[in-house]
């Protein structure tokens, strides 16, 4: 199977099911917004470490907010709903309660609430009020600036995390502008997020390690460095292996970001030093989402 | 399910206790059976037969739906402790309309005496809703006596205005009036939501602990325990607005006020004299100030 030319594997990428949740950041104007969001996703892009994948989903304009003014809206996903619970009311105290001009909503309905607003409002030290439009609650936290409006929850829902697929070039430029271009790509959908710093790691992990410590090591089947000393996986004349992780709030949005993803990879990278798609995978045995490469582009040779 | 319409045939004497006129309760029922129902009139029982015509249709919504046609204005506790369903009075209504309501619909196309919404009950997403086309006496929204709390859920509509002692310890809930409300409006207000279309009376949110008061003409507010008004427009302020405005559904005062915003919003913080921060909020218009 190719497509524009680039093989694309007959491999899955194995997925995990993770809790998600979203929340919306307005602003003042646009730039306190985005001010606001890149501090609160900051060290969000592997749950291995960070405890929380988490990404901006798209801007808002002001019709399309709560309150009418610019805003982003924010994708956060996590292996437990405990995780979340504390992740987001830490996060959204440290690096959105602090950026002047912001307001915070729930961005997500559903029976299993994650605090924000209920969490928050302590900073208030007595001052703070409460008011309940239309069966929502919203804390009014008094600040510098006027006040903190932070809605009191929003939820948490079943997601899918760990969707992926791998571009391998001859050389860095080649593979960058394959990978920007899919990164561009999926960043235009809703519902999902590529966590990853551009999107895309190089980075690629296997599970488990040499270390007892680590859970987690460098994927040797595709490190070209080590082509010839360990079994690759690494096709002909590939040096760079880049991968592209999807988290999603369905299969479907995952499923549909993956082929999204490899058109605009397969678009771009024909002439670039584009070699292959692949996708990475444990054998089956620890994802439930099994996204079979083939399937998800429907392409034909 | 049936549609009940009950006529009131006869001019009544005295005061008519209405609490037994509930739409779902009614809704199952025969005309006969209906007829049958006990009511008090004073000290005096009566049944319903004595006063209505009983009329059922089938019902086109699986609403339980009761329609009272005549003058209602001597009959009280109207929708009391209503849980669902929809009663609607074509004209107008006694006192204690809505009183400890907690669930369904009031819809009255006239007056309504005093203690309208008198300890409706709800929480954050339940609650009643009350609507009353015409003006309401005192005490709406206030506590019933012998009670510490006012209403603590759902929703009042007025659209014209009301007399004295507006959400009086009102804890929780909405109320809207379209014109204009008498003295003492917000008196002891815990929590909740009153927005007044026009003027309110004498001595506005006196004791109130918090919540918020909107009036759409400065107020009175009494010197002692309230904060210096400065003009500020809460965080709240577009959701609160975009909120009360899809309730309007009728011309008034309120609806103009809420889309043409005219002036600057100005809030004053109290009352302290009781250890309130309730916020007080209202337009100021440059060709208006506050005495």
């Amino acid at each position: 199977m190719k497509l524009h030319g680039i093989p694309i594997d007959d491999t899955f990428a194995e997925a995990f099911d993770m809790k998600a949740t979203r929340v919306i950041i307005t602003a003042a104007d646009a730039q306190w917004a985005r001010d606001a969001a890149a501090a609160f996703t900051g060290f969000g892009t592997s749950v291995i470490a960070c405890g929380i994948e988490i990404a901006v989903e798209r801007e808002l304009t002001p019709e399309k907010t709560p309150d009418g003014r610019p805003g982003v809206a924010v994708l956060a996903f996590a292996v437990s709903g405990k995780e979340l619970e504390k992740q987001i009311p830490r996060r959204a105290g440290q690096c959105v309660l602090t950026c002047p001009t912001t307001a915070m909503f729930a961005g997500m309905e559903g029976e299993k609430p994650v605090a924000i607003g209920k969490s928050l409002r302590y900073f208030g030290d007595g001052f703070q009020i409460s008011k309940a439009i239309d069966g929502r609650r919203y804390w009014r936290i008094p600040v510098m600036d006027g006040e903190f409006l932070c809605e009191a929850e929003t939820a948490r829902v079943d997601a899918v995390g760990g969707g992926n697929f791998f571009l391998f070039g001859s050389e860095i430029a080649g593979v960058s502008a394959a990978c920007r271009a899919a990164a561009a790509a999926i960043a235009k959908l809703p519902n999902v997020i590529a966590p990853f710093p551009g999107g895309a790691t190089r980075s690629g992990s296997k599970v488990g390690s040499k270390y007892a410590a680590l859970f987690a090591s460098t994927n040797e089947a595709y490190c070209p460095s080590l082509r010839g000393t360990v079994a690759s996986k690494l096709p002909e004349g590939a040096n760079i292996a880049l991968e592209i992780v999807i988290d999603g709030l369905t299969a479907a949005d995952v499923s549909h970001a993956m082929r999204i993803g490899i058109t605009a990879a397969c678009e771009v990278g024909a002439d670039g030093g584009l070699l292959a798609i692949s996708a990475g995978n444990y054998g089956g045995k620890l994802g439930r989402h099994h996204f079979h490469l083939h399937e998800v582009m429907q392409c034909t040779v | 399910m049936h549609c009940v319409t009950l006529n009131l045939h006869t001019a009544l004497p005295a005061r008519l206790d209405g609490r037994n006129l509930q739409p779902d309760r009614l809704a199952d029922m025969t005309a006969d059976a209906i007829a049958q129902l006990p009511l008090s009139l004073g000290r005096r029982r009566t049944t319903v037969g004595e006063w209505f015509s009983v009329h059922l249709a089938a019902a086109d919504t699986p609403l339980a739906q009761l329609c009272l046609v005549g003058d209602c204005r001597r009959i009280d506790y109207l929708g009391h402790s209503l849980q669902g369903g929809e009663l609607v009075v074509q004209g107008d209504a006694g006192d204690a309309v809505g009183y400890a309501m907690r669930a369904g619909t009031i819809h009255v196309r006239g007056n309504v005496g005093a203690r309208a919404g008198m300890s409706m009950r709800g929480g954050l997403r339940s609650g009643g809703r009350l609507w009353i086309d015409g003006n309401a006496g005192d005490y709406v929204g206030g506590p019933a006596p012998g009670e510490r709390s006012g209403m603590s859920g759902g929703q009042v509509i007025i659209g014209g205005s009301t007399g004295d002692f507006l959400g009086q310890r009102m804890r929780r809930g909405t109320i809207m009036v379209g014109e204009s409300a008498g003295d003492f409006a917000a008196a002891e207000m815990v929590a909740g939501t009153i927005a007044i279309g026009a003027n309110v009376g004498a001595s506005p949110a006196l004791g109130m602990r918090r919540g918020t008061l909107l009036v759409g003409r400065p107020p009175r507010l009494a010197h002692v325990g309230f904060t210096s008004p400065r003009a500020e427009t809460p965080s709240v302020w577009p959701l609160l607005r975009a909120s009360l405005s899809r309730q309007l559904t009728r011309p008034c005062s309120l609806q103009h006020r809420l889309a043409d915003q005219a002036g600057t919003m100005m809030r004053s913080l109290g009352d302290l004299a009781a250890g309130g921060m309730g916020e007080v909020l209202w337009f100021d218009d440059a060709s208006e100030q506050a005495s």
